[in-house]
């Protein structure tokens, strides 16, 4: 709880002042742009997920929802991109809160199953539908978002953008899972009937949390597709769902933290390993399997564990 | 003269050709510990899940306070003021003591998602009202040493008496508790005998099924008997003991003992 509360401030005060020691290193600056989209993609899934133990794999298609109709808002009518971004994320929202109850009815490894055909079905659909998404080529020269005259066109710029986002989602997960609906989250996850007995609206829960897990990934698809300035539907198939359940049990898929964790980590980890680029799947198996075997609560679960472990043992 | 909490009217819950509850109808009175009991697969825990809207009535009537219960899911019977326990605890293994209390506090929340999760006014005091009971329960129950314990790491016997804290989190006015005792140890049934009358001397009606005749003939005021999913005879725990039908359906290896 206290740790918390000091990551509470910490992480705002370094996202600021960190482009002070990266800002001249366009790499670095594209690599936090980077954690920050798919930090606020894991800050959803962590909601459903970790906390309230629905396994989706539908962040990839809300990203690539929300990617798209930023995309063609912004390019086929016009709309400001930061409209479009709220474009995003209200069309995600809805249709998320629309499929969540027929959706969340099913179980563990079913609702998996089913919430990766949606992702497959729109995959699909953007394919076919060619005329109006571009697509296998996709869409090209999109513009970058704009508050009045100022461009969010240069990479640091966007890495504030991205940031204010990605803490904003935060903040807001923060509070949920900090209070008695984050409570209650983890409990149905334990057991649906003892805590509906307790007075809560099972489905209701579930529902919006994967509302709010459609949402961010919506408005982070938006995001990255306007600051690498293409969209293709290649960036949103079902191996980025993966990635975002690998970035949760890597990190943490209980906190946000873990989120967070998981996040740098990989995103970073593949450019250090670049120069072993044979074996990097296999270092990423491995580290994957071995966070699920031996850290069940992640890298940042593990590390919380050994301070408190630390504290303790200083305090005797 | 009491009145009547819980009516169950013509109620009936089959499974197939299996009539698992067959037309019971009877009345658990206000304020007064009310047990049901009957032989195995007499269809008490059914009767149970079916008043708290974890199983829906095939047909008939569960009214409390004068509102019809049937077809409203557990969440909302929960709200109507109805809290129950399970056979086998339905708690959250890895939430500590308190958290489980806490979700039990769910019917008190009032402030909506929205507000939570924008920190608008209202949010901090939603959490904060409801932990300061939370304290009062733990300690009443003697469970303030093991609240930031996980439930799962606990033994059976405590896990009980949390569920049952976390029921009373809620207030609730009529508390069903089924088989409670069961899987405690002598001692601990001592301890769960006083907790029922405690939760009685409340104000808070209870509706007991359970298999252990020492505890249901020390707290009951009233006692049901179910048999094959019907109503076999009601009474007073004097009148029970006294039944011939009684007797010779159930009974038989108690009174012997």
């Amino acid at each position: 709880m206290n740790s918390y509360r000091k990551a509470g401030w910490l992480l705002p005060v370094v996202a600021i002042i960190l482009p002070l020691f990266i800002g001249g290193l366009p790499s670095a600056l594209n690599l936090a742009i980077l954690v920050g989209i798919y930090f606020t993609v894991c800050i959803g899934l962590t909601l459903i997920f970790g906390i309230g133990g629905q396994l989706s794999l539908a962040p990839a298609a809300f990203y690539g929802l929300g990617a798209y109709t930023s995309a063609l808002l912004s390019t086929r009518l016009g709309v400001p991109v930061l409209l479009g971004f709220v474009a995003a994320g209200v069309l995600c929202g809805v249709i998320g809160w629309l499929l969540a109850r027929p959706l969340l009815r099913l179980r563990a490894v079913y609702l998996a199953i089913a919430t990766l055909a949606f992702g497959d079905i729109l995959n699909t659909l953007i394919r076919a539908n060619s005329e109006i998404t571009g697509g296998s080529s996709g869409i090209v020269n999109l513009p970058s978002p704009a508050l009045g005259s100022f461009e969010f066109n240069t990479p640091l710029r966007y890495y504030f953008l991205v940031w204010a986002i990605a803490l904003f989602a935060l903040w807001i997960g923060n509070n949920i899972v900090k209070s008695r609906i984050g409570i209650g989250l983890r409990g149905l996850a334990e057991s649906e009937i003892g805590a509906a007995s307790c007075g809560i609206d099972v489905a209701r829960y579930k529902a919006w949390m994967f509302t709010i897990g459609a949402i961010l990934p919506g408005v982070a698809g938006g995001l990255l597709v306007h600051y690498l300035g293409f969209i293709s539907p290649d960036s949103f198939t079902t191996q980025f769902s993966i990635l975002i359940v690998m970035i949760l049990a890597v990190g943490g898929r209980d906190s946000l933290l873990g989120a967070l964790t998981g996040a740098i980590l990989v995103t970073v980890l593949p450019i250090m390993l670049a120069s072993y680029e044979k074996y990097s799947p296999v270092i990423f198996a491995v580290l994957f399997l071995g966070s699920v075997m031996f850290m069940p609560k992640g890298l940042a679960g593990a590390a919380m564990a050994a301070m408190s472990k630390w504290r303790r043992s200083r305090n005797d | 003269m009491t009145e009547a909490i819980l009516q169950i009217k013509g109620l009936g819950r089959h499974y197939g050709g299996v009539r698992a509850v067959d037309d019971v109808t009877c009345l658990v009175q206000r304020g007064i510990v009310t047990a049901l009991i009957g032989p195995n697969g007499a269809g008490k825990s059914t009767l149970l899940n079916v008043a708290s809207g974890v199983t829906p009535a095939s047909f008939g009537k569960v009214v409390f306070n004068g509102e019809v219960m049937t077809g409203k899911r557990s969440d909302q019977v929960c709200k109507a003021g109805i809290a129950r326990t399970f056979q086998t605890p339905q708690l959250f293994p890895n939430l500590t003591v308190r958290e489980n209390v806490l979700v039990g506090a769910t019917r008190r929340g009032h402030v909506s998602l929205t507000r939570i999760a924008l920190a608008l006014p209202g949010a901090r005091r939603d959490l904060r009202e409801i932990d300061v009971d939370t304290d009062a329960l733990l300690g009443e129950l003697g469970l303030a040493p093991i609240a930031e314990k996980l439930v799962g790491k606990l033994p059976f016997g405590q896990q009980r008496i949390v569920e049952i804290a976390r029921g009373l989190a809620s207030r609730p006015e009529l508390f069903m508790m089924d088989e409670p005792a069961s899987g405690l140890s002598r001692a601990e049934v001592e301890g769960f005998r006083d907790l029922i009358l405690k939760i009685a001397g409340r104000g808070i009606s209870v509706l007991l099924v359970e298999h252990n005749m020492q505890l249901v003939m020390s707290t009951a005021d009233q006692i049901l008997v179910l048999d094959k999913g019907k109503l076999l005879a009601s009474g007073t725990p004097g009148e029970i003991r006294a039944s011939e039908a009684v007797k010779s359906a159930y009974l038989g290896s108690y009174a012997e003992h």
